[in-house]
Order: C-alpha cells, then structure tokens, then sequence
C-alpha cells in the first residue's frame, strides 16, 4: 500500500511542480508567479473540498490545525526561498541547502522523534535519493 | 548577504516542518483528504491576504490562472495520496521519495520543450530510479510493523 500510494504521491507532486515550467514557457514566470501560486492552491482546494464532501466525513480540529501548519510552511518556504534568491543566494546554494536539508532534516526527526529505523537497503536508497536532488540541484 | 542566508534558513526549517506535520497528522490520525483541501484552502487565503497587502492585487492574466488550476489539483493530489502513504511508511523514505518526483518535471521539460540532458541530469535521473527500487526493495523486505490495520 506504502509504495502505491507514494508512486501516486510522486507522480502528482511532479505535476503540479511542472506548472511553473510551463508558466516560464509561456513567458509569465518572473512577473506572476505570486498570482500563479493563488490559483494554484486555490484550484487544488476547489477541487479537492469537492471529494473532501462527498467522503471525507466531518473536519477535526486535528485536520484543520495539520492543514493550518502545512498551509503555513508552504506559503512560508516558497516567500523565504524566493527572498533568499532575491538578496543574492545562488540558486545553486539555495536548491540544494532546501532540498537535501529538508530531506536530511526529516530523516533525523524521523529517528529521534518518531522511533523509525530505516535498514541498510533503505538507507543506501536514501544516499541515492540524495546525490540525485544534489546533482539536479546543480544543473 | 546574511540577511539571505537567515531567509535560506527559514525555507529550509519550513519544507523540513512540512514533512514533520505530515506525520504527526498520520499520528494524530488526521483525514488525509481534509488535510489536502485545508492545506491547499489556507494557503490559498494567506496568499490572497499577502497578495491585498504587502504586493498589492493585480488582476491574474488569464493564461495564468488557467496554467495554475489543473496544476493546483495534481498538488493537492499529492498532498492527499502522500499523507495517505505516511500511514504505511517511514517519513524519513517516504519523504525523500516524495523530493524525488523532481524527475517528472525533468523528465516532461526534456520530452515536451526539447531540453539536452547533460552528464549531469542523466546521472540523477539513472540515481532517482536507483533509490525508488532500492526503497521499494527496502518496503517489500521488512516486516510490516510500521503499517497500521484500521488504514
């Protein structure tokens, strides 16, 4: 189950990160990006508050405090990311430190907090993944 | 410069926290779908609230705004299945995988826009490939202690 739905989670994520491509190729990239990111979560929200209603049950005030932080995070790091780049961060530092950080970072938290091992396997996967993000990140 | 790396600092602590309340919303057994509809929802409503106040709202050009929607559902696709599959997984694997989905824009910019694939970028797309199958391998050869029935 663990993998299906992390290849669905995969596939997704790279669309909807693919947008910006396509913004950039249609030229509106550097002068509407923070228009771009509002339809962009507004579209996601219309469409899934739809399905949300027919099968999601009742809203917690454990759904909305989790939807509240990740909202929070999300709008925080692009605006703090974008702001590092505009005061003269190399976007080659910037990826990278973001990425790779963020995925080290979580592996720690992972362990000290929540109590998981990840095995040898898992682990040298974790060492592909990185090198890779680290690479692209350079590009 | 030092004001840039403080802003560096805060992506890097807000994306981290990002995956940390993934799984403390698996914890607490939020509902994946309403988490995705309320992440998405709020942050649409900050970014109106930045957008009155601090840019100063312009009207979104149409080709914009119909880019951003279909692209806006995938996302939020992605942050239902993904919080979703914590319930199964490591967040640690599971987030990196998640990171890893950088192919698909690599991948569709080469495919569709003719972008050269350097050394560099085949390298990490070859690594990419190499860690979701080691991952996989790694899920397929534990015991499921980690996945929980009432899911």
């Amino acid at each position: 189950m663990w993998f299906r739905l992390m290849i669905l989670a995969f596939v997704f994520n790279g669309l909807g990160d693919f947008g910006l491509r396509v913004l950039q190729e249609a030229g509106y990239a550097s002068d509407y990006k923070s228009h771009y990111l509002l339809v962009w979560y507004l579209g996601g929200a219309i469409a899934v508050a739809a399905i949300a209603l027919r099968i999601g049950g009742k809203i917690t005030l454990v759904d909305l405090g989790i939807g509240l932080g990740l909202a929070l995070c999300s709008v925080c790091g692009q605006m703090a990311l974008g702001q590092a780049l505009a005061q003269g961060i190399a976007g080659s530092v910037a990826y990278p430190v973001t990425k790779t950080g963020g995925v080290f970072l979580v592996a720690i938290v992972g362990a000290a907090i929540f109590r998981e091992r990840v095995g040898p396997i898992g682990l040298a996967g974790i060492l592909c993944g990185m090198t890779a993000v680290l690479l692209l990140s350079f590009e | 410069m030092t004001t840039g790396i403080v802003y560096l600092m805060l992506a890097l602590f807000s994306f981290s926290l990002m995956g940390v309340l993934h799984k403390l919303g698996d914890r607490v057994r939020a509902n994946p779908v309403w988490v995705a509809a309320l992440t998405m929802g709020l942050a649409c409503v900050i970014m109106a609230m930045w957008s009155a106040t601090v840019a100063g709202f312009a009207s979104v050009p149409r080709p914009v705004f119909w880019i951003a929607l279909p692209f806006g559902l995938f996302a939020a696709l992605a942050v239902w299945t993904f919080q979703g599959a914590v319930r199964h997984g490591r967040i640690a694997t599971s987030w990196l995988l998640l990171n890893l989905s950088v192919a698909i824009p690599t991948g569709l910019s080469i495919g569709l826009y003719g972008e050269s694939i350097s050394r560099t970028k085949a390298a990490a797309l070859a690594l990419i490939m190499a860690a979701v199958i080691l991952m996989w391998w790694d899920r397929t050869s534990e015991v499921p202690s980690n996945s929980r029935s009432d899911a």
